[in-house]
């Protein structure tokens, strides 16, 4: 009668429970005006310890907790991707809220929870379980984004993030509806099996707009990004950066699960609609990010014109377009993480966000210079980077999916953007500093970047084993439609 | 006996929401929304769903409806007329969606009287047999809500807690 409950296949996740509680309980402990930053130094260094933990789990299979909670290919690598995006998040935060005192240990506890709910909804089977772990991620980056109250912009951001988050959520819950009262159940695998008897009929699609309207939402694609700009601005850094990384991640993610899954026998009917979406969305991402001044807006909307790239991958199936989005991804983590490195160590000695202040930072850190350099270079898909390649498999995938007006308008919209990329790379080389004192970067922060610049060009280099990685997570996915 | 309390508790009911809608004082919408979701409790507890019955009224009339007398009282509001022009569009705006309201419920009562037998549902609405679903089935999202209350917790303490000076403040003092 009662089912046994594997316990090996959530142990990431009950590992990083008993972390979470386990520094709710130090930080209560701790004495006030504590010097030390404990919590964060305990946080890397848990986040080590799971990134181990992580590689021994690469074979584990199967479904548990009355089929709601599944690991397979696709979480594990996910999983992964959450989890060293984390550790850049952590090491931001602990620069960039130095001066916060002890208010800084409860974002630490936000952001821990924050990565729980990534990795549930990496792992969710059953529409339940990734709705409350949507809105797990969604509430703690809600409370991150209006963290610095004293800021102006931080609170209209944070305001902003809630109000449209708030109606997405409302969207994928009424898409939920619609899709439980036509299959009767919120199983992923009983509702593949309706999907694949039944014709899509008008109020499958209905749902399906719905949930899809939600999850683009999460990856900034365009009828849905109006908040993207206004709340990258004005969320603290750190966040800015789990929104454009995690976030989005998590949105693909879903977007693998459910269209190249469970909805994958209706694929043929709404892979019009993606391409459009896709060629709409990256066009308005690049034209806007030409008239930006502040480098937190540019990268906002860049962010946008990245969906529409990735969203390529999804209009063109298969399980090319599905690991084309991994493998887009990973490069985009090293590349998007390695330029907001860059933002939060300039920001806290200068305390500016504006491009025209980054003038010849190369006579004021080299060091800062050459990973913004390498970061830009990538993001507008130069060759030898991994955001080369990276584009390069989504245009081969869009192509040979018989889309061609796509990969043109794709090409014409990776011109545009090097313009913008190139030209705050000019700024940072060929311009003179008006301010020409030196910016010092710790130590550790040296490390991270370093890291970030050795990930660009490996990914850029030696594609093969990522790429074999990106396409094992989507051979071994639960419930694959692909052919 | 029971349709007899059914009629009395449908009464109130719809008095009460008519009531909610009507009443010029602000104060008097929200005591009157009490009184509607009072009925709906009892209508529920005639159904023997008595946990939903119990739930709503615990939440809704006794946590949600309480804040909002909160705020009524301490904003102090006072019925503001509208002007005529605004009052307008919201008339026009309300046709609208009555109308669209009244054609619902014709399609529902339509497709009502169609169905021939309505089977009670297996499923009591006891404590018990939620519980069981809850705790075997749907345990998972269920344990997970608990971190939803956490993230409340975390974002109230540090969000309401008094103003302090934030790490980094671009523009504005």
């Amino acid at each position: 009668m009662y089912t046994v409950i594997k316990w090996n296949l959530i142990s990431l996740e009950a590992l990083m429970a008993v972390i979470l509680i386990a520094l709710t309980v130090t930080d209560i402990a701790l004495p006030k005006k504590i010097k030390r930053d404990w919590i964060g130094d305990f946080s890397i260094i848990s986040l080590s310890g799971l990134i181990v933990f992580w590689l021994t789990q690469s074979a584990l299979n199967g479904v548990t907790f009355s089929n709601m909670f599944v690991m397979d290919s696709l979480a594990w690598f996910f999983k992964g991707f959450f989890l060293l995006a984390m550790v850049f998040i952590f090491a931001m935060t602990r620069e960039c809220f130095k001066s916060l005192g002890e208010r800084r240990n409860e974002f630490y506890l936000l952001l821990w929870l924050a990565l729980i709910g990534m990795c549930f909804i990496a792992s969710s089977a059953d529409f339940l379980l990734l709705f409350i772990s949507i809105e797990i991620l969604t509430i703690s980056l809600y409370v991150m984004t209006a963290y610095l109250k004293s800021d102006r912009l931080s609170i209209e951001a944070g305001m902003k993030y809630l109000i449209l988050g708030a109606l997405s959520s409302g969207f994928l819950i009424y898409g939920i509806s619609f899709l439980y009262g036509t299959t009767h159940s919120t199983h992923f695998d009983v509702i593949q099996r309706y999907c694949q008897t039944h014709a899509l009929s008008a109020m499958t699609l209905f749902a399906m707009v719905l949930i899809f309207s939600s999850v683009g939402f999460k990856i900034a694609a365009l009828p849905f990004s109006l908040w993207v700009a206004d709340v990258y601005q004005g969320a603290p850094t750190p966040v800015t950066a789990l929104l454009s990384v995690g976030s989005k991640a998590a949105g693909f993610l879903i977007l693998i699960r459910l269209f190249f899954g469970i909805f994958g026998a209706w694929h043929f009917e709404w892979r019009l609609a993606l391409a459009i979406l896709s060629a709409i969305t990256m066009t308005y991402g690049n034209l806007v990010a030409l008239f930006q001044t502040n480098i937190k807006r540019l990268l906002g909307y860049s962010s946008i014109s990245h969906a529409g790239y990735l969203l390529m991958g999804a209009a063109a199936g298969g399980a090319l377009g599905a690991s084309g989005i991994n493998f887009y991804l990973l490069g985009y983590l090293f590349t998007n993480l390695a330029a907001f490195l860059v933002i939060v160590i300039f920001s806290i000695t200068t305390k500016s966000d504006e491009i025209e202040d980054y003038d010849g930072l190369s006579q004021r850190s080299g060091l800062l210079a050459c990973t913004m350099l390498f970061a830009l270079v990538s993001l507008a898909g130069m060759p030898p980077l991994a955001g080369f390649f990276g584009k390069f498999i989504l245009l081969m995938a869009v192509i040979k999916s018989g889309y061609i007006w796509l990969a043109f308008i794709a090409a014409m919209n990776i011109v545009i953007s090097l313009y913008y990329y190139l030209l705050i790379a000019k700024r940072i080389y060929v311009d003179s500093p008006r301010n020409p004192s030196l910016i010092a970067v710790p130590i550790c922060m040296q490390l991270l970047l370093v890291f970030a610049i050795f990930g660009i060009v490996i990914i850029g280099i030696f594609q093969g084993p990522f790429l074999d990685a990106a396409m094992n997570a989507v051979k071994g996915m639960y419930l694959s439609h692909l052919q | 006996m029971s349709p007899l309390f059914f009629y009395l508790f449908a009464a109130i009911l719809i008095f009460a929401s008519l009531a909610v809608v009507l009443a010029r004082n602000p104060l008097y919408n929200v005591l009157s929304l009490v009184v509607a979701i009072f009925s709906l409790s009892c209508l529920f507890v005639l159904l023997e769903a008595f946990f939903v019955g119990m739930v709503l009224l615990l939440i809704y009339a006794g946590a949600v409806l309480v804040f909002f007398l909160f705020v009524v009282m301490c904003l102090n509001l006072n019925a503001i007329p509208l002007p005529n022009a605004l009052q307008n569009r919201f008339r026009c705006l309300g046709t609208v969606a009555g109308l669209m309201f009244l054609s619902s419920v014709f399609l529902a009562l339509k497709s009502f009287l169609k169905a021939q037998t309505m089977e009670p549902s297996s499923l009591r609405g006891t404590i018990e047999s939620i519980s069981k679903i809850l705790f075997t089935d749907y345990l998972l999202p269920f344990e997970l809500t608990s971190l939803l209350l956490l993230i409340a917790i975390f974002g109230i303490v540090s969000l309401a807690q008094g103003t302090l000076s934030t790490g980094k403040n671009i523009e504005n003092p």
